[in-house]
């Protein structure tokens, strides 16, 4: 283990001036107006809640003033690439040696996409040097017994694929404890002794070979890292929403990454996915033990890589952002409505680590991730609290007249215009929210293959101002969002952790009304209220109850797979991985075509369970992936009622999770396979048209 | 009186007939859902198939379907070769080689990875702990004050504020 050199930790003292001036001098000229006739509490609150908010917006700020310097400079993941050639020569041995497993834990997706993704992953990763010392997991937790059977299909289809190239590995936990963190610590238990690292993916996680086998390579390299992180493209949607989700990733997302990963070094996060980790030191750290009390703060640790991550680095491990790393991808969410699915999730995670976040002899940049995961939640209500702050002061204002007179005082008092700090104020909180966006925008043009992929200067400043628009109008709606979602958590509600929407599903009218007949109806409120009793503050407000006013046409209209298209066509939003795709992400569209043309898994009469139980080869590679498992006497009398209730009542009598329970049980599936095939012998039942085995 | 014992002992045997029929036409069915389409090789599992039955004391009298399923399943393990690894795997891996054998037979090496039992769903499970990490809230404890670096940092914070408090004060 090496001890975190002495430069970094000076770039971080740099670093947190920065911000700390800034932030200073911002709330100085605030200061400065609002004490004119001396604080309230109310200016008081104000000023806090600035401060707070200010801080947290140049943050992003001179981080992507970091990253767009180091861009000019031609210096993005510097750190990890420069080896010695001692070190390198002494790891060439290991390098033949080291054994990685890829590992993509899965609940209830869709398992032709997950078939399609891993089908890319690995087609990129046979042609790279590494295929040898890789081996694929997929690690089901699906309590969907249809989704399970066919991901049990899916994978025999990939296993034959791949024979003689990649092992690739099947495995399902009936009960999905811990939910993703706990299959990821089953797999570690079970069959981490056999590999040096794991490369964890999500279900729509897409990663290039090269990719792959440079962090391996990186990881060879340097034994004193413990995990490598590579920001994640969000790639493949069509909707407008996406669309416009993707081209910012796209264009600003390069130079945040690099001002991240100069800014934390070895001391960067862990986001889930798309990341390598180096599995002893994972193993012997990185254990997440069950939070007292009741959810949503305590219980299982839902986001858990920051945890994990925080971990790591206690136990000395570096962790790292691959900021120069090209070919990882993920699907964003296709809707403002599912972005706000996820962000309840991400928001519930996020707000439990306020339990991690003093816990004992962790290091300070792994609380400050831990801190700004929350932070992350928190500043939508911090904002909305200094709106209704703002709106009480200038509704006092309006009602207190000045008095040119004081008593005792011979001169007149002579109100003061503090129009130009406000203006000043207003200028520079603007530039700080928009300069990171002209970063990226202006980074571009130091690459010309970038800036044409991303449909050149003209269209890409054009889509930079629509979305910029978009964000103007998103950010207050998002903002509610999250405001409920925090006071919710905040009493006692929790959530349940569901598979993402992973296609491009539109958002209806209806849905849109009711996910945001409430922000219109805050916005007309705010905006009467406002408008009749401060008219001065009315202007001020206008540009932050647009958004909500016009949620609903917006959220229906930025769903819209057409609008999203017909914007590409005109070449707005373009992405490099739309007009010139990676071969990996061209192999995976073609395949997701293919499925979307009709190519469905197995296409048999019935449903997958009857399939288990009558068709030959199902039953088997079922059986043959089910972990024999004893069971109790009045379990098996349990099981064996459900078996009689099948056949006398039929499936249909059966509930998902009895099916799962049948499913799980070798016994009972045996069982009911001979029963079928006795049904089919004494009556004239006939399990469709030809043999069932036909087409699997 | 004889041709009554005669005629019951040809109804008899004419039904014995139709349940052996019945029998192999049921094998002959079930090994041709588990994917074996060649007529020859399935005529000869289906005779392996009732021989193991015979063998094993089942009779035609009623099928037992449990029994037919395991016989063909030992009969499609021992045609695949797979024997040797039915320690490790369940009997009815010769269902599923017979399911894949097709694709099997056409990948580029040839290779038989499923008859491996190392090659198949999982590798072996070897169980070692994961040890739950401690995340007890962090207090301050008084000891720690007499620590001189405690005190450097300190003195580190003081002296940036003290620089911004110059800088941006006046």
């Amino acid at each position: 283990m090496t001890a975190t050199p002495r430069r970094p930790r000076l770039r971080r003292i740099v670093f947190a001036l920065l911000v700390a001036a800034s932030t200073t001098a911002a709330l100085l000229v605030l200061g400065t107006i609002l004490a004119a006739e001396g604080f309230s509490v109310l200016e008081l609150g104000i000023l806090g809640l600035f401060g707070l908010l200010f801080a947290w917006i140049t943050t992003a700020f001179w981080t992507a003033a970091l990253g767009f310097a180091l861009h000019l400079m031609g210096r993005r993941g510097q750190a990890l690439r420069d080896v010695s050639d001692d070190r390198r020569a002494l790891t060439q041995a290991r390098q033949a040696e080291s054994r990685t497993a890829l590992v993509m834990p899965i609940y209830n997706e869709n398992p032709q996409r997950v078939l399609a993704g891993l089908q890319a992953i690995l087609e990129s990763l046979a042609e790279s040097d590494r295929r040898a010392s890789c081996d694929l997991f997929i690690l089901s937790d699906s309590t969907d017994p249809e989704i399970w059977l066919a991901e049990e299909l899916a994978w025999s289809r990939l296993n034959r694929q791949f024979a003689g190239t990649f092992s690739v590995y099947y495995r399902h936990r009936p009960k999905n404890h811990a939910r993703k963190s706990g299959n990821i610590a089953d797999f570690c238990q079970s069959w981490g002794y056999l590999y040096d690292y794991m490369v964890v993916l999500d279900a729509d996680s897409i990663m290039s070979g090269h990719c792959l086998a440079t962090l391996i390579q990186r990881m060879d390299l340097n034994p004193q890292v413990g995990l490598i992180q590579v920001p994640p493209t969000p790639v493949l949607r069509e909707s407008l929403f996406a669309r416009s989700q993707q081209f910012a990733a796209s264009v600003y997302g390069p130079v945040y990454a690099t001002g991240l990963s100069y800014w934390f070094e070895g001391g960067a996060n862990y986001w889930g996915h798309n990341a390598i980790i180096r599995l002893a030191p994972f193993m012997a750290h990185c254990g997440l033990p069950r939070l007292g009390g009741r959810e949503p703060f305590g219980g299982e640790i839902l986001s858990h890589d920051f945890v994990e991550a925080a971990l790591l680095g206690r136990a000395g491990w570096e962790v790292w952002l691959a900021d120069d790393l090209a070919g990882s991808f993920e699907e964003p969410p296709p809707t403002l409505i599912d972005h706000a699915k996820r962000d309840r999730r991400w928001c519930q995670g996020n707000l439990q680590h306020l339990r991690v976040l003093f816990a004992e002899g962790l290091r300070p940049l792994g609380r400050l991730h831990l801190a700004m995961g929350v932070m992350s939640y928190l500043s939508s209500v911090f904002w909305l609290l200094l709106l209704v702050l703002s709106a009480l002061e200038a509704l006092r204002r309006s009602r207190t007249e000045h008095s040119y007179f004081i008593e005792g005082n011979l001169f007149p008092n002579w109100p003061v215009s503090y129009a130009f700090e406000a203006a000043t104020l207003l200028t520079i909180t603007l530039s700080i929210l928009t300069l990171p966006k002209l970063f990226g925008y202006v980074a571009l043009f130091l690459d010309e293959g970038r800036l044409a992929a991303h449909g050149g200067g003209l269209k890409a400043g054009l889509s930079l101002l629509l979305e910029s628009l978009f964000s103007v109008l998103l950010a207050p709606i998002l903002m509610l969002f999250q405001a409920r979602f925090v006071l919710s958590i905040l009493a006692g509600r929790s959530v349940r952790w569901a598979s993402q929407q992973r296609d491009d599903g539109e958002t209806s009218w209806p849905e849109a009304t009711a996910a945001h007949l409430g922000h219109t109806l805050l916005a007309l409120t705010a905006g009467w209220l406002s408008f009749t009793y401060m008219p001065d503050f009315f202007p001020w407000l206008t540009p932050v109850l647009a958004g909500p006013l016009l949620a609903i046409p917006l959220s229906r209209l930025t769903s819209r797979g057409d609008l999203g298209r017909q914007l590409r066509a005109w070449g707005l939003f373009v992405t490099p991985c739309e007009s010139d795709p990676p071969r990996v992400l061209r192999d995976l569209q073609r395949r997701i075509e293919k499925i979307a043309s009709g190519d469905r898994e197995g296409g048999a009469e019935g449903s997958l369970f009857e399939r288990s139980i009558a068709d030959p080869f199902a039953n088997a590679l079922h059986l043959t992936l089910l972990s024999r498992e004893p069971r109790a006497k009045s379990e098996r009398l349990r099981l064996d009622a459900l078996v009689a209730r099948l056949q006398e009542r039929g499936i249909t009598s059966l509930s998902d999770a009895e099916r799962c329970d049948l499913l799980s049980d070798a016994q009972s599936m045996t069982s009911l396979h001979a029963l079928a095939w006795r049904a089919m012998d004494e009556g004239p039942v006939r399990l469709g048209e030809g043999p069932v085995t036909a087409r699997r | 009186m004889q041709a009554d014992h005669q005629s019951q002992e040809a109804e008899t045997g004419r039904d014995e007939v139709l349940r052996q029929a019945r029998l192999l036409a049921g094998i002959d069915r079930y090994l041709l859902a588990a994917g074996v389409a060649e007529v020859a090789e399935r005529h000869r599992l289906v005779s392996e198939v009732s021989l193991r039955l015979k063998d094993g004391g089942t009779t035609a009298a009623g099928i037992d379907w449990r029994a037919v399923i395991d016989a063909c399943d030992a009969v499609l393990a021992g045609h695949h070769g797979i024997s040797e690894a039915a320690e490790m795997l369940p009997a009815c891996h010769g269902r599923v080689v017979q399911g894949l054998a097709p694709d099997l037979a056409s990948s580029a090496e040839g290779r038989g990875p499923l008859a491996e039992p190392c090659d198949w769903g999982t590798p072996p499970s070897m169980r070692r702990a994961m040890p739950a990490q401690d995340l007890s809230i962090w207090r301050p404890k008084l000891p720690r004050l007499a620590v001189p670096q405690s005190w450097r940092q300190a003195q580190t914070l003081v002296v940036a504020l003290c620089c911004l408090a110059v800088a941006l004060l006046p």
